[in-house]
């Protein structure tokens, strides 16, 4: 790992370096840019709401970008500063340094990249390298990267290197890949005429990585495990006049890992995905089988790290707190059945349900079930190295989660504005945290806006949570005064009316000016789970002052 | 034609990963050991862990596999477990075997909310239950010198325990500690299953009660050829059963258990 990261300052700092020339003589032709982000809590104990006990009076994530961008070469690094991190994080992510740091140059349709880079191939199914900071994840890719776009209509991508987790990049497994998307659309004239744009993709992924020992339990044999796993991706995307479709379908080889008992079954995920929209009104449907899809460079790991894939996530993501208050988790390794659809109408301003400023009506519904597994095989009594179990292609298991919610959004006066969610919620604790039942709740939420002068706004909300299961009722109230579009300052309470009778208060103060925004906080945070795109994260019950500071030139 | 002939380099690659491992090639037979010492697993679990029973049955392979050159004591901690004492008539019968302690031991572990771990012997990071038995295996081999015997017996009715600790070796050990720990074995108490069903009368065994002298032991050093011996005794708490208990000792240094052993009441 070191030597890793050693060799790939020693070629890529003096790059960035010898970059710096370039700034000074041609400024017109070199941006700068970067961004600091730096989340800061200061932590108190809570017996009530049952807070860790901290040895460090501050705990902090702190991140610095520094770009550099020219005609031909880009470059850029990253400095991450996660020593005494916030609470939750998996214990690896402690640590600070330069893990990100590269080097692109283009000409004409190529491009080459070298150093750490994301990519992501078709919807994620093989290959989605990504940062995303509120879950601690950032699986990218240190190596190399060439994009050729060089011939009209076809983009190919070829990359290999090895994978980051936390502050490791070790040598032990690399991933390599490639990717091509066609336009066909390029060369028909006849689909040009009709405004159809229609793409064919194609992907491949390779995991290699060194063998080791995982002996059957309570037998003399050991796994012969495989050095090499293949992925292919095939998927081919349609437009035409606001209808969108999109086929994708992906196959991964023999990879016996934790995640799926260290079992021989192929993964296998299918997304078929319609939308369509006109003036007024959208639709979409969206349906999703997978199986044995968790890829990730390490066979053994747990938790969120070291995954080469990203399984899109089918359940639609809240902002509102109760709402978000039972988030799901993909179920990448067991796999399964996913169906999605949205529907948004706008009464036109005027009309009897549109009033006088119109009305926005929005429909969603979430609805996935695991995989009908049986016929589970086993040798000495364990999974290791069989087939697992088998499934029917239409079989469907329990149910995993279901979301049906009706937003509207509606300008009663000038002044007054107001968004209504009514939901109801099927959540599998079980499935997603390992215990705890069904939970069925249903939430009304009330979001009231008035703007009291041309720059002094009101907003506040109002949502209830009725379940029978779990911590039972909840009920959630904001208010929030912004003076823009400089300051905000929110009160919000989260209160379990149900058992536990607690509170989780939280004030905050924001204040923007140009590209910098800081917030102060102090209150109580919750126990549970964050989840950003199907991938959760377990984040533990906090009490403290908050300081969050954000800047970008 | 730079596709034409990228093809014969392309192809390989693209096929490395593809080929199969049939069944009967899956498995590969390790070479008989012979175990020269015993092992500890210090197992970190929970009753609302639903991978936790897995790794219970792991252990129970393990048990029969090396016997008694095998120790494991459960922890139950973090966020899976929970602490409710027997005959606690607000929970109606319902046991939680995590205890203040045993959520100490826990921490000073480093374990987080992913449950079930293990640390073999004290070495390397805390692993999945996958990793146990090579761990093991690689420790079972390894001769200790340090002859560690341990004696136990009940009086007073079964209140009262007392344990001799009796250790020999022919070279000094000297910055090592003891670590003697009472545990219970067939504890029926509720347990989150792999499926999510509760199971209320899931049998628990291994499950760590308490220290006998304190947190992390006592420093102790053994001259060579000489035998150190200390005798100690605790009570029988209201809620354990005597005829279940052990008391597991461990000897370790800062980098690895040196030895271990373990004997019933």
């Amino acid at each position: 790992m070191t030597t890793a990261m050693g060799n790939l300052r020693t070629l890529i700092i003096p790059a960035l370096l010898a970059l710096a020339p370039v700034c000074a003589h041609a400024q017109k032709d070199v941006t700068v840019h970067g961004s600091v982000q730096s989340d800061i809590l200061f932590p108190e104990d809570d017996a009530k709401i049952g807070t860790e006990t901290y040895r460090d009076k501050v705990l902090t994530n702190t991140y610095a970008d520094l770009g550099l961008y020219s005609k031909y070469v880009d470059g850029g690094l990253r400095v991450e500063y996660l020593e005494h991190p916030l609470p939750g994080f998996e214990p690896d992510f402690k640590g600070w340094g330069v893990p990100n740091i590269y080097v692109k140059g283009r000409y004409k349709g190529f491009e080459v990249t070298a150093g750490d880079f994301y990519e992501q191939f078709g919807s994620g199914f093989i290959l989605r390298t990504y940062q995303e900071r509120s879950l601690g994840v950032d699986n990218s890719i240190r190596g190399g990267r060439l994009k050729v776009n060089a011939v009209k209509g076809l983009r190919l991508t070829a990359l290999g290197g090895v994978q980051r987790r936390f502050w490791d990049w070790s040598t032990r497994s690399s991933v390599y890949g490639g990717d091509a998307e066609f336009d066909i659309n390029e060369y028909s004239k006849a689909l040009r005429d009709k405004g159809i744009t229609w793409t064919l993709g194609a992907s491949y992924v390779l995991k290699h990585e060194r063998l080791e020992d995982i002996i059957v339990p309570g037998t003399n044999y050991k796994l012969n495990l495989p050095r090499n796993v293949s992925a292919f991706d095939l998927r081919t995307k349609f437009y035409r006049g606001g209808l969108n479709l999109l086929g994708e379908f992906a196959w991964k080889g023999q990879d016996p890992s934790f995640d799926n008992g260290y079992t021989y079954h192929h993964g296998t995920a299918m997304l078929l995905s319609g939308s369509y929209s006109k003036k007024g009104w959208s639709a979409m449907v969206q349906a999703k089988r997978s199986e044995d899809m968790s890829f990730r460079s390490r066979r053994s790991m747990t938790l969120a790290s070291a995954f080469i894939n990203n399984m899109p996530a089918f359940s639609y993501q809240h902002t509102y707190a109760l709402a978000a208050l039972y988030p799901y988790a993909t179920q990448a390794a067991p796999g399964e059945w996913a169906f999605q659809g949205a529907f948004a109408y706008n009464f036109a301003r005027k009309t009897a349900l549109g009033g006088k400023y119109g009305t926005k009506l929005k429909l969603n519904v979430s609805y996935i079930r695991g995989l009908d597994h049986k016929d589970v095989k086993d040798f000495y009594g364990s999974t290791y190295g069989t087939d697992g179990g088998s499934t029917s292609f239409f079989g469907m298991g329990q149910l995993n989660y279901q979301d049906i919610n009706v937003q509207m959004d509606k300008r009663v006066t000038r002044d007054f504005h107001l968004n209504v969610m009514y939901m109801n919620q099927r959540y599998n604790k079980t499935v997603v945290e390992g215990h705890g039942g069904m939970i069925n709740s249903n939430i009304i939420v009330v979001e009231p806006q008035y703007r009291l002068s041309k720059k002094t706004q009101l907003r506040a909300e109002l949502q209830y949570l009725f379940s029978k299961q779990d911590q039972k009722d909840w009920a959630y109230g904001l208010v929030e005064l912004s003076i823009l579009p400089y300051v905000m300052v929110s009160a919000s309470d989260m209160w379990n009316c149900g058992d536990t009778k607690t509170h989780y208060y939280m004030f905050t103060v924001t204040g923007n000016y140009r590209s910098n925004r800081l917030m102060l906080g102090y209150g109580r945070t919750r126990a549970g789970f964050n989840c950003s795109g199907g991938v959760c994260r377990y984040v533990p019950a906090t009490r403290g002052f908050q300081i969050s500071y954000n800047y970008s030139f | 034609m730079i596709f034409k002939r990228a093809i014969p380099f392309i192809l390989p690659l693209l096929l490395a990963g593809c080929g199969d491992i049939a069944a009967d090639d899956r498995y590969v037979e390790l070479e008989t050991i012979d175990a020269k010492r015993t092992v500890l697993l210090e197992e970190y679990t929970g009753q609302l862990c639903v991978n936790c029973p897995t790794a219970h049955a792991v252990i129970e392979q393990l048990q029969e596999q090396y016997g008694d050159r095998f120790i494991a004591v459960s922890f139950h901690c973090g966020g899976s477990a929970f602490s409710i004492p027997a005959n606690d008539p607000a929970w109606g019968g319902v046991v939680g075997l995590a205890t203040p302690l045993s959520e100490e031991y826990g921490r000073a572990a480093g374990i987080s909310n992913a449950l079930p771990k293990g640390r073999v012997d004290r070495i390397g990071e805390l692993a999945n239950p996958p990793q146990w038995s090579d761990a093991i295996r690689r420790q079972v081999v390894i001769d200790s010198d340090l002859e560690l015997t341990l004696t136990g017996a009940l009086s007073d009715n079964g209140k009262l325990a007392t344990v001799s600790v009796r250790m020999i070796t022919p070279e000094q050990l000297g910055a090592a500690r003891l670590q003697l720990w009472v545990v219970e074995d067939n504890i029926t108490a509720m347990q989150i299953m792999p499926d999510g069903s509760f199971n209320m009368d899931y049998v628990h065994n291994n499950v760590f009660r308490a220290d006998v002298n304190g947190f992390g032991g006592e420093s102790v050093t053994v001259q060579p050829g000489v035998y150190w011996n200390k005798d100690y005794s605790f009570d029988i708490a209201a809620d354990w059963v005597a005829a279940n208990l052990s008391v597991v000792a461990v000897v370790y240094d800062a980098t690895s258990v040196v030895q271990a052993a373990r004997v019933r009441l």
